[in-house]
């Protein structure tokens, strides 16, 4: 089936009014039919125009780009950033929620603190008594919120050390 | 540098400057920076900046390159990256579109003599009537097909690679680029 007026013109346009870029069908549209042979000449004068607007390369611009990039060696050790903060929040958020032999000592240091604090105002009498009452809602909320905040720089620490482990590949492969 | 096949795709040269091959960079630097240039030179009006613009591009590039996904084309790559440099600069700057007309002390507008055409984007074009017809042409362009007319022929993008940049069908992109080219035909016509 030979191609409409339309038809052709769209694929004029597409291709730069270049009939060579078109199918056989629309060739043979194209030598028949005066309209669309002056559609394809202005669509191809307005490319040649287009083509000459874009300005002419910079010769020196090559070196001066190549001359301003930084040593890849420092690409990766920015990439290693956020392993390295993933690697402390991990190791932190572990030894908080006494992950690590010795370290849960740190998880216990606020009740230790918060236990000799209350001891203490109990002594110097009743003004104290709010301030005794407050202390103690602490000590019953902060072990809750420390494994909590724990654990969560833990899985954050993780994850950051997944998409360093994901940069450094990537950078080498 | 690697032993490589004699015409590399882009992807792959990518692939290994992100390995550190400066030289595969290089070759990038040379296929991308007229276009480059030429994008930009036409989002900020000014040929230098332009020029300075398309430098940040490519460092920002090389900086990136890690996180560059081969599932994309690089060209839409490098060509988002330069867009938003382009787009941030006019905002933070507030750069002017550039417009070349100014009106006298009577009040008629007469054609700005740039002191430097070196920074006019078509300064390089002999025929100055037909350059100032060309810009006006584009200028007045709808937003959206200043936009593919720009990425089609200044950036020289692919009607596919266009599509996937601006996230759009295949036929939109033909559509808005045949109606973009016919207004601009149409305001051209005395010189086509």
């Amino acid at each position: 089936m030979e191609p409409s007026c339309e038809i052709v013109r769209q694929a004029l346009d597409e291709s730069g009014g270049d009939p060579m870029m078109l199918g056989e069908a629309s060739r043979r549209h194209l030598a028949a039919c005066r309209r669309c042979a002056r559609e394809a000449a202005a669509a191809r004068r307005l490319r040649e125009l287009l083509d000459a607007a874009v300005p002419p390369a910079d010769p020196v611009l090559r070196e001066r780009i190549m001359a301003r990039l930084p040593a890849r060696s420092r690409v990766r050790l920015l990439s290693l950033v956020p392993a390295a903060v993933g690697g402390l929040l991990l190791a932190g958020g572990a030894a908080a929620v006494g992950g690590v032999p010795g370290a849960g000592l740190a998880a216990m240091a606020p009740g230790i603190s918060v236990g000799a604090g209350l001891a203490a105002a109990g002594g110097i009498g009743g003004l104290v008594n709010a301030g005794a009452v407050a202390l103690q809602a602490i000590h019953t909320v902060v072990p809750r919120v420390v494994p909590l905040v724990a654990g969560g720089a833990a899985g954050l620490g993780a994850a950051l050390i997944a998409l360093g482990a994901r940069r450094l590949g990537r950078s080498r492969a | 540098m690697r032993e490589r096949k004699p015409s590399p795709t882009d992807e792959e040269l990518a692939a290994w400057a992100a390995a550190g091959d400066r030289e595969a960079f290089g070759l990038l630097v040379e296929r991308y920076q007229r276009r480059l240039t030429g994008f930009l030179a036409q989002i900020v009006g000014d040929l230098e900046l332009a020029r300075e613009l398309t430098q940040e591009t490519f460092i920002r590039v090389w900086g990136a390159l890690g996180r560059f996904d081969d599932s994309y084309r690089f060209s839409t790559w490098i060509f988002r990256i330069a867009h938003n440099l382009g787009v941030d600069h006019l905002r933070r700057r507030r750069v002017p579109t550039t417009s070349l007309q100014v009106e006298d002390r009577d009040g008629r507008e007469t054609q700005r003599d740039l002191e430097d055409r070196g920074r006019d984007p078509l300064g390089h074009l002999e025929n100055r009537e037909l350059a100032e017809a060309l810009r006006r042409s584009i200028e007045m362009l709808r937003p959206e097909y200043r936009e593919l007319v720009l990425l089609r022929h200044f950036a020289g993008l692919s009607y596919r690679e266009i599509a996937e940049l601006e996230d759009m069908p295949l036929g939109t992109v033909k559509n808005k680029l045949f109606r973009a080219h016919s207004v601009l035909r149409e305001a051209l016509a005395e010189y086509l």
